[in-house]
């Protein structure tokens, strides 16, 4: 037998692989196809990413500063909270750039489990989460220091503890969320989840933020509550690692070093418990535990059971869409938008959240005195705001199954106009649904004439959306994961379909305030019907090209909606 | 639809990307009731062929004949009488296999009796008829690729275009193919198949053309091209021997491609 003594591969030599792996994932993720216009658009967009990342870090540092200096180190536990919870909400909306291989491939490489660990947890350091909550975390360091200089070595260091224990924590759940996730439908119960989550936030945001409001009295007896909530539940909140960081920091600064050791300690003790439950994680994956939906064969009750459904849910008794008046192959695209629509549940959110925000607003309608009238064409504006990007990347769900389109016996003019009328629907829906809201919820009923030039304009605007949407789907596709989120379209093509319904949200405020100036309201409905009929002729004319256009741009659409 | 002496024939077929050219003017000849196998080495040009056969890409030169109408003539009347099981297999994930196979049906036009009636038999057929409510996306790669095949099939195509249908399919699971596609082909169908399992080739196909760096280097019945071989190497083989009218299709492929199936030339001393 060979002699196996070779020598042993030093860590730096796999960390260093590991992280040139990172960088040119990360550099690679910028080679992507739509030249100079998806670059301009990126430059664009970027100030906007670059605002949301840096409201939280110069949020902390000031807090820190203003809390320090003011006498109030009772609330640095809140700031600490607020981050804590912040770098867990960051983890679940902007997770970092997807990985193109399963990380758990690495253990076929000549590595041990601490190694494994040790780069498992180094490929979260670029993750935005850790990014904006360590650059939050050092503001705020920078915001004690500058107010009591004194304190500086003892936040770095217990600010640096507090950063390990979020990290830990941070990977520690998504690992084993990642264990409990490893099928598709878990995975969409927590999708729900997270949704409804998030439709909390948004009524958190809108019930106590004074710039909602504009009612400052309101908004502070609401803050009140809040504080007094917090106050409540602070005697138990201090327990956990950002209550004990911000304690460390407090009995530091009373000079009781003895007790800010002793919380740094407990501090400490977290950390490792998180970490440690990390690695037991890890270890069942270095040992070898397949995560997939093909991991427990199924057992011979579930087969009986299996067999039994299926023989008594004979695919004859599924229903056949046949609609009205369109071709077999719209109705059929039709039905089998609607069943996609039904398993997406980012898009359903897309959906329902316009609706669910015109209801939080217009049931506070006491807080919109000087806005009641206009909240319709509002709100009409934001729903189309939010679905209208479905027009811009229409084939980007339907992945591979592109080239079905391309082999079936049909024309792209009827895929497209399928695709097309649901998302049309949709928007019925949609206004139907907020009409209702507003009606039965604001005090303020917008005029018959303002309600007509509304719809008017929304029409004129779907349309126009529509046409340049479809235009930009077959010029520019993006292939997209329906159980994602953010992930709709082209940079570009996000852009356009912004500018799109800005300006015609602009030229929609300006008729329609110019015609009641000229106490005339009525006039806006013909003109934005006229522009209807324009949008509607300009979308009829892309219509007749889609089959050519899909034809000159075959290769590309198959290249970009069928890449691994 | 025209009749034919050829259910596929190009002529000087040329595709080219940039500066590198794929297939170059190939001439294939694919009568009607043929079971043709396509092959050749890895990146010689048989997807981009097999693409371009199916409309999923514009030659850059040369003509497509399939069922004897011109490929661009009338499209989507050809494609009516065309199965497909393309590289990627064209499924859409979130949908489930009855889902998906009635969708299939409703685009080339089956009515909906007849579509419930297949969808049925061909999941039972592919034993596919217990996983009714897993997701397209769910599926093993070697059920989506028999997913695929019934999609395929599902309209009684006169052609049916397969690329690597036997790629990860259990070998029960290939029988119950080969089963089929010999059925279809006895029914007078004409399959045009590629696979790098010669085996597999060499006991369906009746015809077999070679492609080597996007050019077509020999089409024929396996016994054309065993005596293509032989004339071309008259003295390293007795033609009238009977080790020489065994040749298996690997000797034949490598033969005729330029390889060598034993005795590497190259090697890579620190292995091993």
């Amino acid at each position: 037998m060979a002699r196996l003594n070779l020598s042993p591969i030093p860590i730096s030599t796999h960390l260093r692989a590991i992280a040139q792996l990172r960088w040119n994932i990360f550099r690679n993720g910028f080679r992507r196809k739509g030249g100079i216009g998806e670059l301009v658009a990126r430059i664009i967009f970027l100030p906007f990413l670059a605002a949301v990342a840096l409201g939280p870090i110069v949020g902390s540092g000031f807090a820190a500063y203003f809390l320090t200096s003011g006498n109030h180190p009772e609330y640095l536990a809140a700031l600490l909270w607020a981050l804590f919870i912040l770098w867990q909400v960051v983890s679940i909306n902007l997770s970092p750039a997807a990985l193109s291989f399963d990380p758990n491939s690495l253990i076929r490489f000549p590595i041990g489990l601490g190694r494994f660990v040790l780069i498992r947890l180094t490929f979260g350091l670029l993750a935005p989460s850790t990014v904006i909550g360590t650059l939050s975390l050092v503001a705020a360091t920078l915001g004690i220091g500058i107010a009591q200089p004194s304190l500086i070595p003892w936040t770095i260091l217990t600010l640096a503890l507090f950063a390990l224990t979020n990290i830990f924590f941070t990977r520690m759940v998504f690992a084993w969320v990642d264990r409990w996730l490893s099928t598709r439908r878990a995975r969409e119960i927590f999708t729900g989840l997270i949704l409804f989550f998030s439709l909390g936030i948004q009524y958190l945001n809108i019930t106590f933020n004074p710039g909602f409001s504009g009612n400052h009295s309101t908004s502070a007896r609401k803050f009140d509550g809040l504080l007094r909530l917090f106050h409540r539940v602070e005697p138990a909140a201090n327990f956990f690692p950002p209550g004990l960081a911000a304690s460390s920091i407090n009995s530091a600064a009373a000079s009781h070093y003895g007790t800010a050791i002793a919380v740094l300690l407990a501090l400490g003790l977290f950390a490792a418990l998180f970490l440690g439950i990390f690695t037991w994680r890890m270890s069942k994956e270095f040992h070898g535990e397949n995560l997939s939906e093909g991991t427990a064969p199924p057992t011979p009750a579930q087969l009986a059971s299996a067999q039994a459904l299926a023989s008594s849910q004979a695919p004859a008794a599924d229903t056949v869409w046949s609609l009205h008046g369109l071709s077999s192959t719209v109705s059929a695209i039709i039905q089998k938008e609607v069943l996609y629509l039904r398993r997406s549940g980012p898009m359903l959110y897309g959906l329902l959240m316009p609706v669910f925000m015109v209801f939080i607003f217009s049931t506070r309608a006491s807080m919109f005195g000087r806005t009641g009238t206009y909240l319709f064409p509002m709100a009409l504006a934001y729903g189309l705001l939010g679905v209208a990007p479905i027009f811009y990347n229409t084939l980007g769900a339907d992945a591979t199954g592109f080239q079905f389109y391309l082999l079936a016996p049909i024309r792209m003019r009827d895929v497209i106009l399928g695709k097309n009328l649901v998302t049309f629907a949709i928007l019925l829906l949609e206004t139907t649904l907020i009409a209702a809201v507003i009606t039965f919820t604001s005090p303020n009923k917008p005029p018959v004439s303002l309600v007509a030039a509304s719809l008017a304009w929304a029409l004129a605007s779907v349309l126009l959306s529509a046409a340049i949407g479809n235009l930009r789907s077959l010029k520019s596709p993006k292939k997209v994961s329906l159980g994602r989120m953010n992930n709709q379209a082209s940079q570009l093509s996000a852009l356009i379909s912004l500018g799109i319904i800005l300006a015609c949200a602009a030229l929609g405020a300006g008729t329609i305030l110019l015609c009641n100036h000229l106490h005339h309201p009525w006039l806006a409905t013909p003109f934005f019907l006229a522009l209807a009929a324009a949008a509607t002729t300009l979308y009829l004319n892309i219509l007749q090209r889609v089959d050519t256009l899909t034809l000159t741009n075959r290769e590309l659409l198959a290249a970009e909606l069928c890449k691994a | 639809m025209e009749t034919s002496t050829y259910a596929i024939r190009t002529q000087l077929l040329t595709r080219t990307f940039g500066d590198f050219t794929a297939v170059n003017n190939v001439n294939l000849a694919v009568a009607p009731g043929q079971f043709f196998g396509f092959l050749g080495p890895n990146g010689a040009g048989k997807s981009t062929t097999i693409k371009m056969l199916t409309g999923l890409l514009a030659p850059t030169a040369g003509s497509i004949e399939i069922l004897g109408t011109d490929l661009r003539s009338d499209t989507i009347a050809l494609k009516q009488h065309i199965g497909v099981v393309p590289e990627g297999m064209a499924l859409f994930g979130r949908l489930t296999a009855s889902e998906y196979l009635r969708f299939v049906a409703r685009m080339y036009g089956l009515d909906p009796a007849t579509t419930a009636a297949r969808t049925t038999e061909l999941l039972e057929f592919m034993d596919l008829a217990r996983e009714q409510k897993k997701l397209v996306t769910d599926f093993s790669h070697g059920m989506q690729k028999k997913l695929a095949l019934a999609a395929a099939v599902i309209h009684n195509p006169k052609i049916l275009f397969l690329d690597e249908p036997f790629e990860g399919v259990d070998a029960i699971a290939a029988g119950t193919l080969k089963s089929m596609l010999q059925g279809m082909i006895a029914r007078g169908a004409t399959i045009f198949l590629t696979s790098h399992v010669l085996e597999i080739v060499e006991r369906l196909c009746t015809h077999v053309g070679i492609i080597a760096n996007g050019q077509l280097v020999a089409q024929g019945s396996l016994e054309e091209l065993r005596a293509g071989v032989q004339a071309r190497h008259p003295n390293a083989e007795d033609p009238n021997s009977a080790a020489t009218t065994k040749l298996t299709l690997e000797q034949l492929f490598i033969n005729i491609v330029g390889g060598s199936s034993s005795a590497p030339e190259r090697e890579l001393s620190w292995l091993g």
